[in-house]
Parts: C-alpha cells; sequence; structure tokens
C-alpha cells in the first residue's frame, strides 16, 4: 500500500469518526461566509509556503488543501490508535500479531509440532566415537566405552512431546544390555522386525523435564562393546542416527 | 569440574538484589562443582568473617593482585573497547584463571564479557542473563522511558552468542532468549528462603508497596496513589520501603507510612494485610513481588509485576486494568478468610517453585560442552 492509498483510506476513517462523533451536535446548515473566508485564508497558506501560484484552477486548491488536511487527519488518527492502545492494559500491545512480527517475538509463539535431525557435529555430546557420515546428507556416532554416552538434545519447547532415537547395534547380543535415559525415567526400546539390529528408543517429555531448559541431556548405556570383524580395532557399543521430536496429539490439536 | 563466578562487584555485601541474586547462584553451584569466586574488589574487615565462612573460595582483588604476576609492559596496554582499568582487570582475572585450570567461567550479565575475553576456547563461558535487555528495552519505550541499558534484539543476540551456555531467571526469559541464540539455556531462579510471616487478622487495612528509585517504581507509585487507590471505598494505611519518590499528593483515604531503608524488612511484613505490585514497565523478575511470595503475604499484581511468576501467582491476584486493581484490593481487605486462603495457596506454589534442580541439569550439559572443548579431535 503506498502514501496516497493511505492517506486516502485515513481521510476515510477520520471522517466517518468524526461523523459519529459530531452527529446531532452541529447544525446541517451550511455557514456559506465562514466557508469561503477559511478557503481564502488556506489558499494564502499555500501560496506563502510557495506551494502553489496564482496561477492554480480552485479546483487544484482544493486538491492540495485535501491532501494536507488529509494528511493530517492520517496522524491524528493514528495518534489517537496510539492513546488509545496505551489506556488499555499496556501488556496487550504486544498480543497485537504485528508488533509481535515486527520484533520476532513470534518465533517464540507459534509453536512447532516436529524436528528431525540427524546426529550433526553441532550437537553437544560426549561419550561417543567421532562423527560419520551417515546416507547422502546425514550424520551418525557410535557409542564408545566409559561411564555412559550423553548427548544433549534442543526440545520443541514447552508442549508435551516424544523424543525418539533411530539406530542400531553392532551385534544381536548387545540389544539386552542397552538402555536409554532422561534423567531416571527409562526410554521404550523396540527392535526392528525386519532388521533386528535396528531400534528406536522413544521417551515421552513433559513437566519438569522440558520446563526450565530448552534442552534435555540423554544418557545411553550398554553392558557389551564389540570390534566390527575388519580391520577397525574401535570397541563399539550401539550407533545413533536420527533424532525424532513430537508435540502430543494435544499440543497439536491446541494448535 | 572447576567453575569460577567472576564479577566486579562486592556482591558479599548483598546491599542490592544484583548481589543477592549471585549469591544465590553461587551457594546453588558450591553444593554440585569445585566453586570459586574471583572479584576485582577486595573484601573489607567488616564482611570478612562472613566470607571466611562460605561454602567455596572467594578471591578478591587483593589477593589477585599478590597471586598473578603481570608485567608492567602488560598493564600499560589497553585492549581494544576496553578501558585501561577493565583491560588490566581482565588481564589478571583470565591470567588467574587459566593458570588455575578452570573449566568453566559464569559471568552475571551480557554486558560483563569484557572481564573473560582474553580467556583460551577451551573454557566454557556462562553469562547469567538476569534481565532481558530488548524486552526491557521495548517495554520502556512503550511508555516513551530509556532504561539504562538500550540494547536490541539483534544486539543483544551478538553479545549472548558469545557465551557457550546461557542461564536465564524465568521461562518468560527463557522463550525470549531461545528465539535469539541457539544455545542452551536453563532457567535459575532467583529464589528467597520461604519463611511464612503472614498473620490473619479482621479488618486488616495496611498495604506495601517496595521500590527503590526508578522510572518503573516511580512511576508504579504514581499510579496507585493518584489512580488506583482513590477507587478503593475504604481508608487504608499504605505502608512505602524504598527511596521510591512519594507524590505529594493523593487521595484521603490513604494514610502513607514513608518507612525509607528498612533494616529488616521481614518484621514488616509481619503487619502487612496486602502487598501491592502495580509496576506496568519494566522486565526480569520483580524482587517485591518474589517477596510478598516467600513470606505468604497475598501480592496484587499486574502482568508486568507477576513476569516469570505466573505460575506461582493465584489467578484472583492479577489485575490488568486500575479499576480491577482497585477490586482486588477492596475484596482482599473486607474478606480476611479471602486472604488467608490465598496466602496457603501462594505459599505452597512458590514451595513447589523453589523445589528446582537447576545445578544439576548445569553440570550435565555444561560437562558436555567442556568436553567438546577440551576434547575436540575426541568426540
Amino acid at each position: 500500500m503506498n502514501k496516497n492509498e493511505i492517506i486516502k483510506i485515513a481521510e476515510q476513517v477520520s471522517l466517518l469518526l468524526q461523523i459519529k462523533n459530531n452527529e446531532k451536535n452541529i447544525s446541517t446548515q451550511p455557514d456559506l461566509e465562514s466557508d469561503s473566508l477559511i478557503s481564502d485564508y488556506l489558499v494564502n497558506i499555500f501560496k506563502e509556503a510557495n506551494q502553489c501560484s496564482d496561477n492554480l484552477a480552485p479546483s487544484d486548491y482544493y486538491r492540495l488543501i485535501n491532501e494536507r488536511i488529509a494528511q493530517v487527519q492520517a496522524q491524528l488518527y493514528i495518534m489517537r490508535l496510539e492513546l488509545d492502545n496505551k489506556r488499555l492494559d499496556p501488556s496487550q500491545v504486544y498480543t497485537d500479531p504485528l508488533t509481535i512480527l515486527t520484533d520476532g517475538k513470534a518465533k517464540a509463539e507459534v509453536g512447532v509440532i516436529e524436528r528431525e535431525y540427524s546426529f550433526e557435529p553441532s550437537i553437544y555430546s560426549w561419550g561417543w566415537h567421532p562423527v560419520e557420515k551417515f546416507g547422502e546428507s546425514g550424520f551418525s556416532r557410535w557409542m564408545r566405552p566409559g561411564k555412559s554416552s550423553d548427548i544433549c538434545v534442543p526440545h520443541l519447547g514447552k508442549v508435551s512431546q516424544t523424543i525418539e532415537f533411530f539406530g542400531n547395534v553392532l551385534d544381536a547380543s548387545q540389544k539386552v544390555g542397552l538402555k536409554v535415559y532422561v534423567d531416571e525415567v527409562e526410554a521404550e526400546l523396540e527392535f526392528d522386525m525386519e532388521n533386528s539390529n535396528a531400534f528406536n528408543a522413544k521417551i515421552d517429555l513433559e513437566g519438569e523435564v522440558i520446563n526450565s531448559s530448552n534442552f534435555v541431556v540423554v544418557s545411553f548405556h550398554i553392558d557389551k562393546f564389540v570390534s566390527p570383524e575388519t580391520n577397525d580395532d574401535r570397541q563399539l557399543g550401539a550407533m545413533v542416527s536420527k533424532i525424532k521430536l513430537t508435540a502430543s496429539q494435544l499440543e497439536v490439536d491446541k494448535l | 569440574m572447576k567453575v569460577a563466578v567472576v564479577c566486579d562487584f562486592p556482591y558479599w555485601e548483598l546491599s542490592i538484589g544484583s548481589y543477592v541474586r549471585l549469591d544465590s547462584i553461587c551457594d546453588a553451584l558450591s553444593d554440585v562443582v569445585d566453586l570459586t569466586v574471583v572479584s576485582s574488589k577486595s573484601v573489607g574487615q567488616k564482611y570478612s568473617d562472613q566470607v571466611q565462612a562460605l561454602d567455596y573460595g572467594v578471591v578478591d582483588w587483593r589477593t589477585l593482585r599478590k597471586q598473578v604476576k603481570v608485567s608492567k609492559e602488560e598493564l600499560g596496554k589497553r585492549l581494544p573497547g576496553l578501558t585501561r582499568e577493565q583491560t588490566t582487570v581482565s588481564t589478571y582475572v583470565c591470567r588467574y584463571l587459566e593458570d588455575k585450570g578452570f573449566d568453566v567461567v559464569v559471568v552475571p550479565y551480557l554486558n560483563r564479557y569484557w572481564l573473560v575475553n582474553q580467556l583460551p576456547e577451551h573454557i566454557v563461558k556462562v553469562v547469567d542473563t538476569i534481565d532481558c535487555m530488548s524486552q526491557r528495552l521495548q517495554s520502556f519505550r512503550a511508555h516513551s522511558l530509556t532504561p539504562s541499558i538500550s540494547m536490541s534484539r539483534t544486539q543483544e543476540s551478538k553479545a549472548l552468542s558469545r557465551f557457550d551456555f546461557l542461564l536465564a531467571l524465568s521461562n518468560d526469559d527463557l522463550d525470549e532468549f531461545n528465539a535469539m541464540v541457539e544455545k542452551p539455556i536453563l532457567v535459575a531462579p532467583f529464589l528467597i528462603p520461604a519463611d511464612p510471616l503472614y498473620k490473619s487478622r479482621k479488618g486488616g487495612r495496611n498495604l506495601l508497596f517496595v521500590g527503590a528509585y526508578s522510572d518503573p517504581n516511580n512511576l508504579a507509585l504514581d499510579f496507585l496513589l493518584k489512580q488506583v487507590l482513590p477507587l478503593v471505598p475504604v481508608d487504608v494505611n499504605l505502608y512505602i520501603v524504598g527511596n521510591v519518590y512519594v507524590p505529594e499528593v493523593y487521595s484521603k483515604n490513604v494514610k502513607v507510612h514513608k518507612k525509607g531503608l528498612v533494616e529488616d524488612i521481614r518484621e514488616l511484613y509481619k503487619i502487612i494485610d496486602v502487598s501491592l505490585n502495580p509496576t506496568y514497565v519494566g522486565g526480569g523478575v520483580k524482587t517485591k513481588t518474589l517477596e510478598a511470595l516467600a513470606y505468604g503475604v497475598p501480592v496484587v499484581c499486574t502482568n508486568e509485576a507477576a513476569r516469570g511468576l505466573h505460575d506461582v501467582i493465584p489467578k484472583e491476584l492479577m489485575a490488568n486494568t486500575k479499576a480491577d486493581f482497585a477490586c482486588c484490593i477492596f475484596r482482599l481487605l473486607k474478606d480476611h478468610r479471602l486472604r488467608d486462603v490465598l496466602s496457603k495457596k501462594l505459599m505452597m506454589n512458590y514451595i513447589n517453585y523453589t523445589n528446582v534442580v537447576w545445578p544439576e541439569k548445569f553440570v550435565d550439559c555444561v560437562s558436555l560442552i567442556s568436553n567438546r572443548k577440551k576434547f575436540s579431535g575426541e568426540i
């Protein structure tokens, strides 16, 4: 919307407001004498400001006057809106979605319902072997021997959500000893029927776990490490290649 | 894990909110990590015993000067963007932290980065944000005021991104910061020990407003005295604590008791029926709201006054127009049973609120960051 269009709208709004406010208070009879004097006076102002010359037709004067009045009315209208907002609860100013958007604050308001990523190098973690390429653009990591293998996962925010880890163990004998925890809550582990070494660890996150931080630290434990059959002498636990966070259905319904 | 908290003020004096805040952070952290506080101020005789009795070590300026060797040439330097004094302090502090092998350093306020800007990359830098500066600026601007630190969201985001880990005062602040930076953020609430001082009495008329001299407090008290209390249809006593500006003209139904700075505010809370916080501009968690909650005194709040504490304050105590505020005060004054119920409710909420375990979460995440930095080849 350009400046002229805004002026036109503001002019209409202002006129409507004036009519509404002044109805019954002002006589509808034209006051021809004062009207003509006012017009002369306004024309003089434009002349003094060098915005028009004597050669202009009366219609041009009126166009200039109308434009200037419309600008003033638009400014008054905006001031009025600002004052109206100030009279209300000040915090309500920020509930205006436009204000929120211009501040970039909406980012926090708009609920994210799902996020998925591989074991990116940027994720803080400890107790894992170095990052490896996984698939075309993903990354994965193997647990290495130690007390536990930990990963700091950024969560979806203050919504009930489920976090899932996808990966696999090297040898089927490792499945029994694999445990995944958030605080003291143990994840539900499922192994793939087709690829028996692939697993999915699922934990529901609620309340205190997610309420006071934007991350959760997840611990992986395994009681058996094995070496691959090739020349690789690393001791490997389980491998994680994908992390998926999903808001609970209740939260999705709210959005 | 060796953690240092670094500051450029004598927090042990506990004379203002930010000193008390730092003290509470140190208390909480000392339970789970090997903690040392390094300050660029010296501990005076008056506070010497108090500092000695702490559960962690305090290295003050005097000790720092004795233990760290800095050449005259180094002292003559001035780092870009810092004053000569800041450069000197930063040099001593950073040299000490590096020599003693600290893993993590915590700095109060994001504008104190200069204290640790000479530290090597492998030391984890944590900021206790205390306030969200850009949110505060927005709030001030909406009322044509200027805060002492003016920082846009972009500037704040840039300043925050220099740190590895953020501590936020409340969930509200966590949301603000989460939209600005992709860093781990943990809420470390500001806590005052719960101490139920509220006493139930019929026909109570004692109200309380606490505030130091500042634009938000001056405006709030002016609003309260000139626009809210005249609407309360009974005579009231308003106790005012702190050096907030008190208007000379106000409604006849109010008897003002100016208490100024008091030695122990808890004595006053024992005779208060309703505490008031009509603040409508500012940011951060308000100490006066927190105090009333900790002492079990019903506190009538605006949204701004309840910032970060919305889960703790019963809905019945929230008011966001002057008519609601006045109604709420009157309702509480005429019904002591309602006050008793709300006092119990907010006390229970507050005790739940204080039952947090942030230091453990802090250690869990910060140790991952520290290991990543120290052993980047092995991760």
